[in-house]
């Protein structure tokens, strides 16, 4: 499956600069392992070497939250991910 | 003596002008930590209940932490303390820059002022020996004069803590400063500093604090700085000002006094977004040995907007608070608040609530020009917006009405404008939206300050310290939370920024490490987690004691009543006891009235306490 991944203005640098870009993968975790070897400055950012999600980001599948399913939701063709890096200080 | 402290503590009388030092036992350190932990057994202990919080009684603290001013990463911070006089119930304030490691360096962990000065002071530190000193050159000073003026007289290496005018002129929303631009913005305490005439904290200082084992622990840090988390690079890079077009998105921040959406009131959010702000950054700044330096020094502006040399970077709360809620799409306007709040010392989150509030009252006709000075409050308008803030700092004509917080200006303005007033228990929320943000939402009601993001179970923690638990509901969230929030408190306690917690540990057991390294002692998990429990005891004790029962309660906004209708967060709509009911369980509080059971005070070894609850 391809989908596509929007990609905020503040991460662009570490993906070569683009406002979205293309993952493949059958579920949110393949996608975002494909991210991270594709894009070597994004490795560990979004999910860890285990596999896991990093847990300061949340990941919204076509603007519904992951969260439930975490990253073995499955994903189709033409979806679109949203990477949100939440935290609380500042 | 335990290791991490100078074991000392200062008290100083500013109605009779003396000073005295006492011990800090290695049991009370041990217990209590530091900070707001220490600061509120203190208080608890020497200040009687019921208590003006700007009157002679009221007791004001600056408290580091054991691991401030150490080889642990990020150990920059200290914690204002004191009665709120925004809540009425406890306050704490915590503020990283270099105040917190030079007052250590200067001899002591702790500063406790009572009573109130007859003329301008300020406590002058060095290396163990203080003395107050006049302060009338520096009344009516911002905070930036102040800091330079200081540095004239006592050396260029000084490190100064002080009020503004808001301070001065008791607003209830004034910060207390530092480094001119780093803030210990809540609770109010500005007003508590400026109510007993001290103008400032000054301190010199080159002593070394004692750890357990130097030499392991400059080892410890160069291992720990070689193994930092994944988000250090973007932090390093925008610092909290990079998340704000994220939160827009998914409708964290708010938007238009939290009445509005991002894709419904200002779809354009990205203009102020990181990469806009970044751009007028010349260059990063950094806290007390930091790696991460988050923060920034702003380039000199280059149009409309004149901030002063050295404006610092805002952060994602001002950019939120003045950008988002306001319907503002203009950076430099957001840039330019944020250095008038910390010329002024008051907290940016209420500052930008209250001008919020106070255009949602003008949109709905409860205030008119006639009210407002001539000034027409409109949404997006960030020329009104920062003209109404100036004459908020200088509590000048419809300023006054807004310069004590949105539940005093509430209260002046009435009409029914309290349902507009985005306060709990009296103190603003900040910018992340308790509807759909489970963490923040327990953290708002349920904490014994309200309406505050940093004492959340749930920040993005480093791995090994929070339990797995369901993220979509607060079923079964009670105890994790719990468990997080432990943790916060202590390293809030500590003197450990946050930030550095959850981005520079790139493992929790790093944190533990750096405990034992620098004290000696064989802390693990468990007893973390019971310190941190006893801690937010002891401000819950506090404020039982004080007559405030919490949780707070949230306006209906904050609650989804009614429900937003377009947006991520469309009909989410929350009922306040659903939120808190576990978490204070796990605390061992009352679920009616947050009071800490008798059981869980003897089992935690707060015997003082639970004698005088349960007298």
């Amino acid at each position: 499956m391809s989908v596509e991944v929007e990609i905020a203005s503040v991460f662009r640098s570490y993906l070569d600069g683009q406002k979205t870009v293309t993952a493949e993968g059958g579920t949110v975790g393949e996608c975002l392992r494909y991210l991270s070897d594709k894009y070597p400055m994004t490795k560990n950012m979004f999910i860890d070497d285990q596999g896991n999600m990093q847990n300061h980001f949340e990941v919204y599948l076509n603007g519904e939250s992951i969260y439930q399913t975490g990253t073995d939701t499955p994903v189709k063709e033409g979806d679109r991910l949203d990477l949100v890096y939440l935290i609380h200080g500042g | 003596m335990a290791h991490g402290v100078m074991g000392k503590m200062l008290f100083v009388d500013l109605g009779t002008k003396q000073l005295r030092e006492e011990e800090l036992d290695a049991k009370t350190v041990r217990e209590y930590i530091g900070g707001y932990g220490l600061g509120a057994k203190i208080l608890f202990e020497r200040q009687k209940p019921g208590v003006d919080p700007l009157g002679p009684e009221a007791m004001l603290g600056l408290v580091t932490g054991m691991l401030t001013g150490t080889d642990a990463i990020g150990g920059s911070r200290y914690v204002m303390v004191g009665k709120s006089p925004l809540t009425g119930g406890w306050g704490d304030a915590n503020s990283g820059g270099n105040v917190g490691p030079f007052l250590k360096f200067g001899g002591y962990d702790a500063v406790f002022f009572s009573g109130i000065s007859d003329k301008p002071v300020y406590l002058y530190i060095e290396n163990g020996k203080a003395e107050l000193k006049d302060a009338s050159h520096l009344w009516g000073k911002d905070t930036f004069d102040t800091e330079d003026i200081l540095r004239e007289e006592h050396g260029k290496k000084l490190e100064v803590a002080c009020i503004g005018p808001c301070g001065e002129k008791l607003s209830l929303i004034a910060a207390v400063m530092n480094n001119k631009g780093r803030a210990a913005g809540r609770s109010g305490l500005g007003a508590v500093m400026g109510s007993k005439k001290l103008k400032a904290i000054a301190i010199n200082g080159t002593l070394e604090i004692p750890v357990a084992d130097k030499e392991a622990s400059k080892a410890m840090r160069k291992r720990h700085l070689g193994d930092m988390g994944p988000m250090v690079k973007f932090m390093q890079e925008f610092g909290t000002c990079g998340m704000l077009e994220m939160c827009a998105k998914v409708d964290d921040a708010p938007f238009k006094n939290w009445a509005g959406t991002g894709e419904g009131d200002m779809p354009d959010y990205d203009k102020i977004g990181g990469s806009h702000i970044i751009a007028q950054q010349e260059r990063r700044y950094g806290c007390y040995r930091c790696p991460i330096a988050c923060g920034g020094i702003m380039k000199p502006p280059a149009g409309d907007y004149k901030w002063g040399e050295h404006a610092h970077k805002p952060e994602y709360e001002t950019q939120a608070m003045f950008g988002t809620n306001l319907l503002v799409n203009d950076v430099d306007s957001i840039i330019m608040a944020n250095d008038i709040c910390n010329r002024y010392g008051i907290d940016t989150i209420g500052a930008g609530s209250a001008v919020g509030f106070a255009m949602e009252c003008f949109e709905k006709g409860l205030i008119t020009k006639d009210d407002t000075d001539g000034m027409e409050l409109k949404w997006g308008d960030h020329k009104a917006a920062l003209a109404l803030l100036e004459k908020l700092c200088r509590r000048e004509g419809f300023g006054d009405v807004l310069a004590d917080g949105t539940k005093v200006a509430a209260e002046k303005i009435g009409k029914g404008s309290e349902k507009y007033a985005m306060h709990a228990g009296g103190q603003e929320f900040p910018a992340h939206d308790s509807r759909g943000g489970y963490g923040f939402a327990i953290a708002y009601c349920a904490e014994p300050t309200p309406a505050r993001h940093t004492m959340s179970g749930e920040a993005p923690h480093p791995p090994g310290t929070m339990p797995e638990y369901d993220q979509t509901t607060f079923k079964g969230r009670g105890k994790p939370h719990m468990i997080g929030a432990c943790f916060a408190q202590y390293y809030n306690a500590a003197g450990l920024c946050m930030i550095c917690y959850g981005d520079g540990y790139g493992k929790a057991e790093y944190f533990i490490e750096a405990i034992r390294t620098i004290t000696g002692w064989d802390v693990d998990r468990e007893e973390i987690i019971k310190t941190g429990q006893r801690i937010n005891t002891m401000r819950q004790a506090f404020n039982i004691r004080e007559g405030i029962t919490t949780p707070f309660k949230f306006p209906d906004r904050m609650l989804g009543k009614p429900a937003k209708t377009i947006g991520p967060r469309a009909g989410i709509t929350w009922e306040l006891e659903d939120i808190y009911t576990e978490y204070y369980e796990a605390m061992g509080w009352d679920t009616k009235t947050g009071k800490p059971g008798r059981e869980t005070l003897l089992e935690l070894g707060m015997d003082f306490v639970a004698e005088e609850l349960y007298k």
